[in-house]
């Protein structure tokens, strides 16, 4: 939990590297390898892949990226051996850590008719067995080693969606990875490794064997996500092409299902992430031996799990404590669906509070970041600036009502509307002004008069508060992404259509806290320790590239320092501005 | 196995040694906000700048072509804010208290030799940015116009010489610098460029720029071809002469003098381009006045010619004038052009020096009496050229008497030899260091550190240089054709910036640690600067003008810093987190106890103050 309310912090790229042809949402995997390093790896979809990974040299820390087409060198000229023209559907990696590292990668394409007689394209999985590494043998860069790896083509006969793994715990105890391929057959088709050849084959029994919540799908599995809730059950999502959710509540060791519920959304689900509301991070066991100050860790109750659902054009949903109140709980993600189809979705904390933040990637090239707020906030920021202002506006005092003071700045509305005109329409700013919202109402088509009225009100409300935010924000402005966009197809493709409007006057529920723009449309969203510092980073991929994101070094820092002066000497809270401002003497003395 | 193993071990020295290394190891970023603004017409890079052209403390991007339509870009309107168009190709602009102190103009040099002096007024408070005023509103007129010698090529407006007022130095395609100063001589309206002196020099100018040393004193430096640069020295009596009175004294009682002047620049013009002679012939024509100069003659011609072309552009341009100074001053240009171009034909003798120094000499006229405006002449004495180390040479020269004035101090920068001599290059200087690093010595009170200067070739290369010395060199793959420098961290220290034609752009800061960001397009020009775009706050940002029609200002390219860098280092720099390892047991080069503390940290539970 928090000592302190934080400053929000913004996340800039670190590192970032360009595709050479556009992504898919299935395109972006990480590999961690057994000293614990991350790697991402990011396929476009006519085979060009992008490796990104930080080493470490002489006190320097480097990004590299290595860039190569897998399948247009060396023996496979194609997938299949040839010159075919082929489209990479998904990509994930399996890193046994089991004794022997093994990374074994897998690579789902459909291969288009090249041929007059093949009409349709015929899917296909590739899966590479990458050389283990020799103890003393030199370094190998996952794109140097899938050349030589071994190599076993499957042939599908479905189109392939979502690829994942997922281990299944065997009647004798022992765990095995096996992968899991969401199909358009309405199936979701479960790939186990033989343990005489290495070899993966497709199990039918399996799914009744390990996984019955696959048993009957009524439509395209796009999206899956499982999760072990206890070493005896376990929750399994299944976002379907047609908008359906279901979501089972199984018990791994008898195999049965003991709950299972569904809704359904009118679009295609994109994502889902199935994650608790707080943090969890183990304290190292180096700390628990000693007698320190450090809060005693509280009986591991377990926590309410919850589910993010994102579909293409509905706004995204958080059904809350699903194991208790199953798809009961709603909290809708306002503005989710303002900036065109959200395509994926992360859990984050991007603040350092302990508490989760939900991260929505959409087609419009936003980023959005949604806080659960349990209380009504003193005040709500919203900005979209990256780092141009580390330090936002607050009002820390008691939210201003909408008092005659403010009217005399709205009611001149020659300059306002100048102004309007003028400057940056960001989610901020969009919810600026009732003048923005008039403008909004047209493109909106579900928006009814009372939904309206309420965001007014709230809008209100926020007045003040955006207006200073818009002072601080950045230029996120419309031209800047959107090229060459006349002014009023900006101010609508811009603007926030308030398709199904959550009550923003209770609370708790989500609310939009970090916008952040980028230059394409974002495919996939992740995040890991990529640069081995014990923080997450936050990993995009958009369309054309993958960007690697930290927030302001300093200001964690700090925060770091804070916590564990906190831990060190707990009676130090007290002169702790005394303190640092001696050691930030101290820092300019030298 | 094995075997393949083998080859992909070879296959990974093999791009590790390969030209893609740096783009594989080096950090990018890519920068999301833009502005796009359409302008037409091919756009030469140093015609495209960034200034608070109207005196309102904010940035605005002023843009030349080579059809002469300037246009003013401000704030995030996609529409110029003013434009105007002059005739002729125009090569240079540049923003600078040029005759008005603390009030920046507009200066435009057209390649046919017109100078163009504009005073912009700020935007009122009614004047809708991107509104719909006519187009007459938002033309501007030059308040002065000048014709100055032909081919100008590069501009930098600074104040050369210490004196408190700007001089304009314009760098010419046929090898020649010029330095002008506004001069005011009597009535106020009848203020026009004087020339200051003129160096002539050996190789093609890439760039003009102005360097501070120790004790801030500038430094012109012009780029020449092979990563090289030439320091040109500002004659000392002009560092001197600081009273406009005397300068208009000068110029008004001398007028016949200046005339006779006049005919000895072509004479002694001529004298060069004979060059049978040595310093001591040059020094017995100067002695002996112009008069006895057998070519003379040879150039009244031409100075008449110029008189009548300035007459009648005197007439046109500037309501009173004096006529007589401006008639001087004309046949100066004329002669000096007749000067040129006969320099031009003798020049190729010292294209290729290959000395590892080579200093020329110009010689001035010493006669102090006529201590004037007027264009210096520099034979270019080939029999002067002495093999001394430049920097040995410096120390005497500043030392020595005034007479000695009108050098050239060329710079052959160490690893010089081993490029190609002939690619052309550019130079910026002054860029600022920031606060003394902890290496120097705490005496050093911070302002008397020298600027950096930084040259990049058009074959990829890009040096930091400080006072001769090569501080880092970097090599990429890229044709690098513009350099500027900018502050992008915010922390003191300027960033090195270097634009390739591919759109690549290196940030580079004094430690050689890169960032790089694609420009997705091909660069027909680039700058780096400050740009305001609302509430007169001016942010560093990155413009490119492509090849078709748009140009694209970046205003939010700030990042927290250059290197690639994470928690750890962060934390490792801060004197506190030792201590906090140490109380805690944890050994601070344990990296693995450190992030898992870390993680912790930031993640785990904590109490509730």
């Amino acid at each position: 939990m928090a000592s302190k309310p934080l400053k929000p912090l913004y996340w800039t790229d670190a590192h970032f590297c360009g595709l050479r042809a556009q992504t898919n949402v299935y395109g972006l995997t990480k590999i961690t390898s057994k000293e614990g390093l991350t790697k991402l790896l990011a396929a476009s979809i006519n085979g060009h892949f992008v490796s990104v990974e930080y080493q470490k040299s002489s006190n320097r820390l480097i990004p590299i990226t290595r860039e190569d087409v897998f399948f247009s060198s060396g023996p496979h000229s194609g997938p299949a051996g040839g010159t075919e023209v082929f489209e990479i559907v998904s990509v994930d990696v399996i890193c046994n850590s089991d004794g022997k590292e093994r990374i074994i990668l897998a690579i789902t394409y459909l291969l288009l008719a090249s041929h007059f007689e093949q009409k349709s394209p015929s899917p296909h999985m590739n899966i590479y067995f990458l050389p283990e590494k020799e103890p003393d043998g030199p370094y190998l860069n996952i794109i140097d080693a899938v050349p030589l790896s071994q190599v076993q083509s499957l042939n599908l006969d479905f189109i392939p969606f979502k690829l994942m793994h997922f281990p299944i715990y065997k009647d004798d105890g022992s765990k095995e990875m096996c992968f899991l391929l969401g199909g358009g057959d309405h199936k979701v088709h479960v790939y186990r490794q033989s343990a005489e050849s290495e070899s993966f084959y497709e199990e039918q029994e399996a799914v009744d064997k390990f996984f019955p919540e696959f048993a009957k799908i009524d439509g395209g599995v796009t999206q899956m996500e499982l999760m072990q809730v206890n070493d005896e059950e376990r929750l399994t999502a299944l976002g379907l092409q047609t908008g359906l959710v279901s979501l089972t509540h199984v018990n791994i060791k008898t195999k049965e299902i003991l709950k299972r519920w569904t809704t359904e959304l009118d679009s295609p689900i994109t994502s889902l992430q199935l994650f608790t509301l707080s943090t969890r991070a183990p304290c190292p066991e180096f700390l628990d031996k000693q007698d320190l100050a450090i809060p005693d860790e509280k009986e591991e109750e377990p926590e309410a799990i919850n589910l993010l659902v994102t579909s293409a054009i509905d706004p995204s949903v958080v059904f809350w404590d699903v194991v208790c109140c199953g798809l009961s709980q709603v909290h809708h993600l306002p503005y989710s669906n303002s900036q065109d189809v959200v395509l994926c979705s992360c859990v984050i904390d991007i603040d350092f509070d302990g508490e989760n933040e939900i991260l929505i990637g959409t087609y419009g090239q936003v980023l959005l970041a949604y806080k659960f707020v349990q209380y009504q906030p003193h005040s709500m920021l919203m900005t979209s600036t990256p780092f141009q202002s580390p330090m936002p506006i607050g009002i820390k005092h008691t939210p201003t009502p909408p008092s005659d003071s403010e009217k005399p700045v709205r009611g001149d509305s020659s300059f306002d509307q100048c102004d309007n005109r003028r400057r940056h329409k960001s989610m901020a700013t969009a919810l600026d002004s009732s003048d923005g919202m008039s403008k909004l109402d047209r493109h909106d088509r579900h928006k009814s008069d009372e939904v309206s009225a309420l965001l007014d009100a709230s809008l209100v409300k926020d007045h003040q508060m955006a207006r200073l935010v818009r002072s601080q924000e950045n230029l996120a402005s419309p031209r800047s992404v959107y090229f060459a966009t006349p002014d009023h197809l900006v101010s609508s493709e811009l603007s926030l259509p308030s398709g199904n409007l959550p009550e923003l006057t209770e609370y708790p529920c989500y609310r939009l806290k970090w916008t952040k723009r980028f230059s394409d449309p974002v495919m996939g969203l992740t995040c890991d320790d990529v640069m081995g510092d014990g923080m997450l980073d936050l990993v995009v991929l958009t369309l054309k590239g993958l960007h690697i994101m930290q927030p302001d070094l300093n200001e964690v820092s700090q925060l770091v320092l804070e916590r564990l002066r906190l831990v060190v000497d707990p009676g130090s809270e007290a002169d702790d501005d005394y303190h640092r401002l001696q050691t930030e003497t101290l820092d300019q003395a030298n | 196995m094995s075997f393949a193993l083998e080859g992909g071990s070879v296959k990974c020295t093999k791009i590790a040694m390969g030209s893609d290394m740096n783009n594989t190891i080096m950090r990018t970023v890519s920068f999301v906000e833009r502005i796009e603004v359409e302008y037409h017409g091919n756009i030469i890079t140093q015609a495209m700048v960034l200034a608070d052209v109207d005196n309102d403390m904010a940035n605005e991007l002023v843009v030349g072509n080579i059809e002469g339509h300037i246009a003013i870009f401000k704030g995030d309107s996609s529409k110029a804010w003013k434009k105007t168009t002059v005739s002729g190709m125009l090569t240079c602009l540049a923003v600078g208290e040029i005759h008005t102190p603390h009030k920046n103009s507009l200066v435009c040099i057209t390649a046919e030799g017109w100078c163009y002096v504009y005073d912009i007024t700020p935007q009122s408070p009614f004047q809708n940015l991107s509104g719909d005023d006519s187009d007459e509103s938002r033309m501007f007129r030059p308040v002065f116009t000048q014709e100055l010698p032909a081919n100008a090529r590069v501009m930098c407006l600074a104040d050369i010489d210490s004196d408190g007022h700007v001089e304009m130095v314009i760098g010419y395609s046929d090898r020649v610098v010029r330095a002008f100063r506004w001069h005011v001589p009597h009535d106020p309206e009848s203020g026009h460029f004087v020339p200051l002196q003129k160096w002539q020099l050996a190789g093609q100018i890439g760039s003009i720029t102005i360097n501070y040393d120790k004790e801030h004193r500038p430094e012109l430096m012009v780029s020449q071809p092979g990563a090289t640069f030439v320091s040109l020295q500002v004659r000392p009596q002009f560092r001197h002469i600081k009273s406009e009175s005397h300068l208009d004294k000068l110029s008004g009682s001398r007028a016949s003098s200046s005339l006779e002047h006049s005919g000895s620049f072509g004479a002694s013009a001529a004298g060069d381009s004979l060059k049978a002679s040595g310093k001591q012939q040059t020094q017995g024509a100067q002695s002996n006045g112009n008069k006895s100069d057998p070519l003379s003659s040879k150039t009244e011609p031409a100075s008449s010619s110029g008189l009548s072309k300035v007459s009648a552009k005197s007439s046109e341009s500037l309501s009173s004038a004096n006529t007589l100074s401006s008639e001087s001053k004309s046949r100066l240009d004329t002669s000096n052009q007749e000067s040129v171009s006969k320099s031009k034909s003798e020049s190729p003798k010292d294209g290729h020096n290959d000395s590892s120094s080579v200093k020329v000499s110009m010689r001035q006229r010493g006669d102090k009496v006529n201590i004037q405006p007027h264009i210096s002449d520099c034979p270019f004495d080939s029999g002067e050229s002495q093999l001394e180390k430049s920097q040995g040479r410096l120390s005497q020269f500043l030392d020595s008497s005034f007479d000695e004035d009108g050098y050239l101090i060329y710079h052959p920068l160490a690893n010089s030899q081993i490029r190609n001599k002939d690619t052309s290059t550019v130079i910026i200087g002054g860029i600022n260091r920031g606060r003394t690093s902890h290496s120097s010595t705490d005496s050093d009170p911070p302002q008397s550190q020298a600027t950096y200067y930084a040259l990049a070739t058009l074959d990829g290369s890009l040096n930091l240089v400080e006072n001769d010395t090569i501080l880092w060199s970097l090599h990429v793959d890229h044709y690098l054709f513009t350099l500027s420098k900018l502050d992008v961290t915010g922390n003191g220290k300027e960033e090195v910036v270097c634009c390739s034609w591919s759109g690549q752009t290196y940030i580079v800061n004094h430690s050689k640690e890169t960032v790089r960001y694609d420009f997705p397009d091909s660069v027909a020009a680039f700058c780096a600067g400050y740009y305001s775009v609302r509430d007169h706050v001016n942010v560093p940002c990155f413009v490119y003008a492509t090849f078709n029609n748009r140009i694209c200002i970046y205003p939010n390219i700030s990042l927290p810093r250059v290197e690639s860098t994470n928690l750890m280092k962060v934390m490792g720099r801060k004197k506190e987190t030792k201590e906090l390892l140490h109380k805690l047991n944890v050994n601070a080069d344990d990296m693995e106890s450190v992030q898992k503390l870390y993680h912790w940290c930031l993640y785990g539970q904590h109490r509730k103050s």
